[in-house]
C-alpha cells in the first residue's frame, strides 16, 4: 500500500501540475486572444448613420428628404419558439408578416440572435406596437431613414438617387472612406455631390449579454450630418417642362443668361427614383431595363444631336466675322442647289435674300452658298471656340462633348477627303456634326451675352442646416469670352427675334409676357424628324437661354418651340401652365391679324 | 488500541482554515455569478446557510468515534438505496434527470449523500478481511465489492446522472486500487468501460458527420453487435471450462477478457439506449468542441474564453464579462471555476489548485499515517471521492476533461453537494485528530 500511495501522490502533483500548464497558457500565454474573444461576445460595434444632407431648389421646395422606416425585430431568448408563440401572434395582430416561416427560423438560429419580423413607414403602426410593448418583450425595434423623392420622375436625372454601392465602385471607393452595404449616389446630383451629402458616420459601442439583450449603448463618435444642396432649379418650371415633353423623348434646358444658373434640366422618358428606393418588382424592373428608349439616358447633356437650321445661326456668326459675306451679301434662292452632279435642296423658295431674311426664313440655299465660301478648317475652329465639342464642365456626371468634324477626321475615318458636299451639309446643321442640347443652349447664352457665357451649374450653395450657414456659395463662372464684333452679334440677335416675330417661329414662338428671340430647327434622321428650339429673353436684357429638343417628332416650330414659349411666360408672368397656354392663345389671335395685315401667311414654315 | 477522548485543539489547523477559504471563495464567487439572475440571485444566500449547517453538523462528525460509523454503516448505504429509489418514483425531473426530492422549499440530492455512505459501507466490507490478504484480492471478492457499487451506480444511472455514476465508479476503481482488490479485474474493469461507451459516441459522432450508408447500417444496427457478444461470452466460458481443467493462469485471463468484451458490448447497446443524445454529444465535443458550436460545445468554448480572458490578476470580483452577462453556462454550480479563473486570474485559480493539491496529499499521507484499516479505507473512498471530481470538474471548465456535469467539491453551489463534501472532509479531520489519541 505504501508505493501506491506515493504513486498516488506523484499523480496528484503530476494532474496538478498539467493543470496548472493549462491554465498558464490559457491565461498568461494566450490572454490576449482570449480576451479580444470575450470583448467580442459582449462588446459590438454599430454605426451610427448620419442623416444624408437634403436638396432644395431656389425657393426651398424639397426634392429629396429622409423619411423614417422602422425595421421591426423579434430576439431569440427561448429555446423552443412554443414559448413565445403567443408574443408573435400579438405582434402579427399588429403589423403582418409571414408568422410560419417566422416559427421555423426561430428554430434554427442561435439564442440571442435577431430574426427580422416586417419594416414599416406607417407612424401610427409603430406608435401602436410601442405602446403595447409589455406584452411582447422579445420585440426589437431599430429606426432608420430612407430617401424620398417628392418629385418622382420629373426630376429622375436631375437628382439621380440612392443605391447601395456594388464590388466594383467599392474597389474604387474604399479608399475615400466607403464601406460595403453603404449607400451611393448612383445618378445625377445625388452622384455628383456624393462626397458633401452623405455626412460621417458615427460609432457606437453596444454591450449586449448572451441572450442579446443590450445592456448598455455608449456613443463613441456621434454621426455628422450630410450636407445640404441649395440648387439653381425651379421645381415648378422643371415640372411643366417634364409634363410637356411627356410622351416624347427629350430635353429641356433652362439656364440663366447672366450666372449660368440652371433652372430646368428635364429629360424624358424617366423613371420613378423612388422605385430604387423602395424596391421594386421584377416586372418594374425588366420594364425599366428593355426599354429601348433608354430611360436612364439624361439627354440634355448626354444624348448628341445633328444641330439642324439651329446651327445656321452659328454659321452666320462664323461668315460675318471671317468677313466671308456682310450684312448686304445676298443669294438667289429658287429652291434647288447645283454643286457639281448633286442637288440640294431648299423647303422654300425664297428669292434673293441677304443674311437676315436667310435665318428669318431658315433659308438653305443662302448658307449653301456661305458654305463654298469657307473652309471646313475655319468652320471647325469657330465651332470650338463657340463651346461645340468641349464639355462645359456642369456639375452633373456624364456630359458628352459632341463632335465637330474636321478634313484629317474624315481621311481618317472614311478614308476620302472632305467634300465641298460636306460642308453644304454642315452649314445647314446636319452631316457629321453632333451637339449636346446643353452646348446648343450654351452658345445660344454666348449670343445673348454677346459673346460672354457662364459656366452651367445646378447648384448654388452647399448649406449646412444644423447650423444654418452656408459652406460653400458657387459664384459665376464665365465659361467662354469670345471676341467676335458687336455688330455680329446684333445681326443675329434681331434675326432670331424675327424668327419669333415674324418667321418660322411666328406660330410656335408666340409669348404674351416677354419679347423673346430665337431659332428653330428640324433635323433629318431616320423616321420622324428631331424638332430644335433654341431661344433667349427678354429681348432687351437677356436673362433666360431655354433649349428645347424633342426627338422624332415633328417641326422645331411646331413641337419644340411651343414648350420655350409657355415656360418663358410661367416665369415672367408666374403663371400656371394651363394661364400660360392660353394666355399664348389670346397673344397669337392678336399677332395672327398683324400678321395677316403684313401679307404673311399665319403659319409656321421650315 | 486504547481510545482517549478526541481533543478539539488536535485538529489540522491547515485543513481547517483551507476549508474556510474555500467557502469564503465559494459565496462570493456565487453571489457574483447570479447577482444579474432574477431566479437565483437568492443562491449565494442558500450557500452560506449550507456551510453553516454543515459546519455545524460536521462539528458532530468531527467528534464522533468512527468505529460507531463504522457499526452503522451498512444502515447508512441501506437507507442511502432506499433515498435512490425514492428518487426514482417521487423525484422532481429538472431538465431530464430526475435527481432531486422535494421537501417543501428546499430539495436534496441523495445520489450525492449515497457516495459518502458507499464509501464507509465499503470500507467495512473490505476491512472484514483486512487480514486476509488473498481473499481480498480474489475474483469472488471483487465482484461482491463490484456488485455492491453496481447497486447504487445503476440506480444513479437511470435517473439519470451520468457524472454521479461515473464519480462512484472511480471512488470504487481508488479504493480497489488501494484495498490490492484483484488488479487484473480492475484493469479490465477500466477496458470494459471505454466499450461501454464507445458505441454510443461512434453513433452520435456519425449522426453529426456524413457518411456512407453502408457504414450507417453496420453500425446502426444492434444486430452484428449481439452476435459478436454472443460469439465472444460463449467461446469465453468454454474456453473458462478448459480452464478449470488445465488450471492455466493465462487461460483463465483470456477466457475473462473475452466475456467482459462481450459482456460490456451488450452493456454499451444499453449505454446507447439509456444516455440521451447530448450527453454523448457532451462527451463527444470534448474531442472537438467545434463539432457542435452553439450546442455542447458553446459551454467549452465559453468558459475557455472565461478562463483565459482572466489573464494573470483577472478581470476583478463582479468585472467579469463572461459570467456577467451570461456567456458562462451554469456558472454557480459546473461552471463555477470559470468565473474564478475570469474575475481571479491565474492567481487565484493556482492558488486553488494548490489548495485542492495540500487535500489530496494530506489526505494520502493521512492513509498512511492511520493505523485503524477501516480509516484508510474511508480515507481511500474520500480522497477517491474528492480528487476525481475536482480533477473532473476542473478539466472541463479548461477544456481538458469532457463535459460530465460533476460539482467542484466546496465551490459549486448545491446544498447535498456541499453537505456531502463538508462531511467528508469533516470525517478526515477526525481521522487526522485521532492519531495523537491512538498512536
Amino acid at each position: 500500500m505504501e508505493n501506491k500511495i506515493t504513486f498516488l501522490i506523484i499523480l496528484s502533483i503530476f494532474v496538478l501540475f498539467v493543470f496548472s500548464a493549462r491554465l498558464f497558457n490559457l491565461q498568461i500565454i494566450s490572454n490576449y486572444n482570449y480576451l479580444i474573444s470575450s470583448i467580442r461576445n459582449v462588446e459590438m460595434y454599430q454605426p451610427i448613420e448620419p442623416l444624408r444632407g437634403l436638396i432644395i431648389d431656389r425657393n426651398n421646395d424639397i426634392l429629396a428628404s429622409n423619411k423614417p422606416v422602422w425595421k421591426i425585430y423579434f430576439v431569440k431568448t427561448k429555446k423552443d419558439v412554443s414559448e413565445v408563440e403567443d408574443q408573435l401572434a400579438t405582434i402579427n395582430n399588429i403589423i403582418s408578416f409571414n408568422i410560419d416561416d417566422i416559427k421555423q427560423k426561430y428554430q434554427t438560429v442561435s439564442r440571442g440572435e435577431r430574426i427580422f419580423l416586417a419594416q414599416t413607414y406607417d407612424e401610427k403602426q409603430i406608435a401602436k406596437l410601442y405602446e403595447q410593448n409589455f406584452l411582447y418583450p422579445d420585440i426589437r425595434f431599430e429606426d432608420l431613414s430612407y430617401r424620398y423623392y417628392p418629385y418622382s420622375d420629373s426630376m429622375f436625372h436631375l437628382i439621380g438617387y440612392l443605391g447601395q454601392i456594388t464590388p466594383t465602385e467599392l474597389i474604387f471607393l474604399s479608399k475615400k472612406g466607403y464601406k460595403p452595404n453603404d449607400l451611393l449616389g448612383k445618378l445625377g446630383l445625388e452622384k455628383q455631390y456624393d462626397e458633401y451629402l452623405k455626412g460621417k458616420k458615427g460609432k457606437m459601442a453596444i454591450r449586449t449579454n448572451a441572450l442579446g439583450e443590450v445592456i448598455e449603448n455608449n456613443v463613441i463618435d456621434e454621426p455628422e450630418n450630410g450636407l445640404s444642396l441649395k440648387l439653381s432649379i425651379d421645381s415648378r418650371l422643371q415640372q411643366a417642362a417634364y409634363d410637356m415633353l411627356k410622351g416624347y423623348r427629350g430635353s429641356v434646358i433652362v439656364s440663366n443668361a447672366k450666372t449660368g444658373e440652371i433652372l430646368v434640366l428635364a429629360s424624358s422618358p424617366s423613371i420613378d427614383p423612388n422605385l430604387f428606393i423602395k424596391g421594386m418588382s421584377s416586372e418594374q424592373f425588366s420594364q425599366i431595363n428593355n426599354n429601348p428608349d433608354n430611360p436612364f439616358l439624361c439627354r440634355p447633356i448626354a444624348a448628341e444631336y445633328p444641330p439642324a437650321s439651329t446651327f445656321k445661326i452659328f454659321m452666320s456668326v462664323i461668315g460675318l466675322d471671317s468677313k466671308v459675306i456682310d450684312t448686304n451679301t445676298k443669294f438667289y434662292c429658287n429652291h434647288t442647289f447645283q454643286l457639281g452632279d448633286r442637288e440640294f435642296k431648299c423647303l422654300g423658295r425664297h428669292g434673293t435674300i441677304n443674311i437676315e431674311k436667310a435665318i428669318v426664313e431658315s433659308c438653305n440655299i443662302f448658307f449653301y452658298n456661305l458654305a463654298l465660301k469657307t473652309s471646313i478648317s475655319t468652320i471647325n475652329q469657330y465651332s470650338r471656340i463657340l463651346g461645340f465639342g468641349n464639355l462645359s464642365g456642369i456639375d452633373l456626371p456624364g456630359e458628352a462633348k459632341g463632335f465637330i468634324p474636321s478634313n484629317e477626321w474624315k481621311i481618317n475615318k472614311y478614308n476620302e477627303p472632305w467634300f465641298d458636299g460636306d460642308t453644304l451639309n454642315l452649314a445647314i446643321g446636319q452631316g457629321y456634326l453632333l451637339v449636346t442640347p446643353l452646348q446648343m443652349n450654351l452658345a445660344t447664352m454666348l449670343i445673348a451675352n454677346e459673346g460672354t457665357n457662364y459656366v452651367p451649374h445646378i447648384v448654388d450653395e452647399i448649406v449646412d442646416i444644423n447650423k444654418g450657414k452656408t459652406v460653400l456659395q458657387l459664384a459665376p463662372k464665365v465659361l467662354n469670352k469670345v471676341s467676335i464684333g458687336e455688330w455680329v452679334w446684333k445681326v443675329i440677335k434681331q434675326a432670331m427675334k424675327k424668327v419669333v416675330d415674324e418667321g418660322t417661329a411666328r406660330y410656335g414662338g408666340t409669348t404674351a409676357e416677354v419679347e423673346i428671340a430665337g431659332k428653330t430647327g428640324t433635323a433629318q434622321t431616320f423616321g420622324n424628324t428631331h424638332a430644335w428650339f433654341t431661344a433667349f429673353g427678354p429681348y432687351d436684357d437677356p436673362e433666360l437661354v431655354i433649349t428645347v429638343m424633342v426627338e422624332n417628332s415633328g417641326y422645331g416650330a411646331s413641337i419644340a418651340a411651343p414648350i420655350a414659349s409657355v415656360l418663358f411666360d410661367m416665369y415672367y408672368g408666374n403663371k400656371s401652365m394651363e394661364k400660360a397656354k392660353a394666355d399664348i392663345q389670346q397673344a397669337w389671335y392678336k399677332k395672327y391679324l398683324k400678321l395677316i395685315s403684313k401679307g404673311l401667311s399665319p403659319h409656321d414654315e421650315e | 488500541m486504547k481510545e482517549k477522548k478526541l481533543n478539539i485543539a488536535h485538529i489540522d489547523y491547515l485543513l481547517f482554515a483551507i476549508l474556510l477559504i474555500l467557502l469564503v471563495i465559494s459565496v462570493l464567487f456565487i453571489y457574483s455569478g447570479t447577482k444579474n439572475i432574477p431566479s437565483l440571485k437568492t443562491r449565494y444566500l442558500m450557500q452560506i446557510i449550507y456551510a453553516s449547517v454543515g459546519i455545524l453538523g460536521g462539528i458532530f462528525v468531527l467528534l464522533i468515534d468512527i468505529k460507531k460509523i463504522q457499526d452503522i454503516s451498512e444502515f447508512l448505504y441501506l437507507f442511502g438505496i432506499l433515498m435512490l429509489i425514492a428518487t426514482l418514483l417521487i423525484g422532481t425531473r429538472v431538465r431530464g434527470s430526475k435527481s432531486w426530492i422535494k421537501f417543501g422549499f428546499f430539495s436534496i440530492q441523495p445520489s450525492e449523500f449515497m457516495k459518502l455512505f458507499y464509501i464507509l459501507f465499503v470500507a467495512k466490507i473490505i476491512t472484514l478481511y483486512q487480514n486476509d490478504e488473498k481473499y481480498r484480492s480474489s475474483v469472488k471478492f471483487f465482484i461482491i465489492v463490484g456488485l455492491v457499487t453496481a447497486l447504487p451506480a445503476i440506480l444513479i444511472l437511470l435517473q439519470p446522472d451520468f457524472g454521479s455514476t461515473f464519480i462512484l465508479v472511480l471512488i470504487f476503481l481508488t479504493i480497489a486500487f488501494l484495498a490490492n482488490l484483484n488488479i487484473e479485474l480492475l484493469i479490465l474493469t477500466v477496458i470494459m468501460g471505454v466499450f461501454v461507451f464507445s458505441l454510443p459516441l461512434l453513433r452520435v459522432y456519425l449522426k453529426l458527420i456524413d457518411t456512407t450508408v453502408f457504414i450507417k447500417n453496420l453500425v446502426f444496427s444492434n444486430k452484428y453487435f449481439l452476435i459478436i457478444s454472443a460469439l465472444m461470452t460463449i467461446v469465453g466460458v468454454i474456453i473458462l471450462l478448459i480452464s478449470t481443467q488445465v488450471e492455466s493462469k493465462t487461460v483463465m485471463r483470456i477466457s475473462f477478457i473475452l466475456i467482459g468484451i462481450g459482456i460490456s458490448i451488450v452493456l454499451s447497446i444499453l449505454a446507447d439506449k439509456i444516455l440521451a443524445d447530448y450527453q454523448k454529444k457532451r462527451l463527444l465535443v470534448f474531442i472537438n468542441p467545434e463539432l457542435d458550436k452553439l450546442g455542447s460545445g458553446y459551454n467549452i468554448i465559453q468558459s475557455k474564453i472565461a478562463i483565459g480572458a482572466g489573464g494573470l490578476f483577472g478581470k476583478g470580483l463582479f468585472r467579469g464579462t463572461q459570467s456577467q452577462f451570461g456567456f458562462l453556462p451554469e456558472r454557480s454550480t459546473d461552471f463555477i471555476f470559470s468565473i474564478i479563473g475570469e474575475e481571479g486570474g491565474f492567481i487565484l485559480s493556482f492558488l486553488i489548485l494548490i489548495i485542492y493539491g495540500t487535500i489530496f496529499v494530506k489526505i494520502l499521507t493521512l492513509i498512511r499515517i492511520t493505523s485503524s484499516f477501516y480509516n484508510k479505507m474511508v480515507l481511500a473512498g474520500i480522497f477517491g471521492y474528492f480528487f476525481n471530481q475536482s480533477i473532473l470538474n476542473i478539466g472541463m471548465t479548461i477544456g481538458l476533461m469532457p463535459i460530465t456535469g460533476v460539482p467542484l467539491p466546496f465551490l459549486s453551489s448545491g446544498g447535498s453537494s456541499l453537505l456531502t463534501s463538508i462531511f467528508a472532509y469533516m470525517l478526515v479531520l477526525n481521522i487526522s485528530m485521532k492519531r495523537y489519541s491512538s498512536v
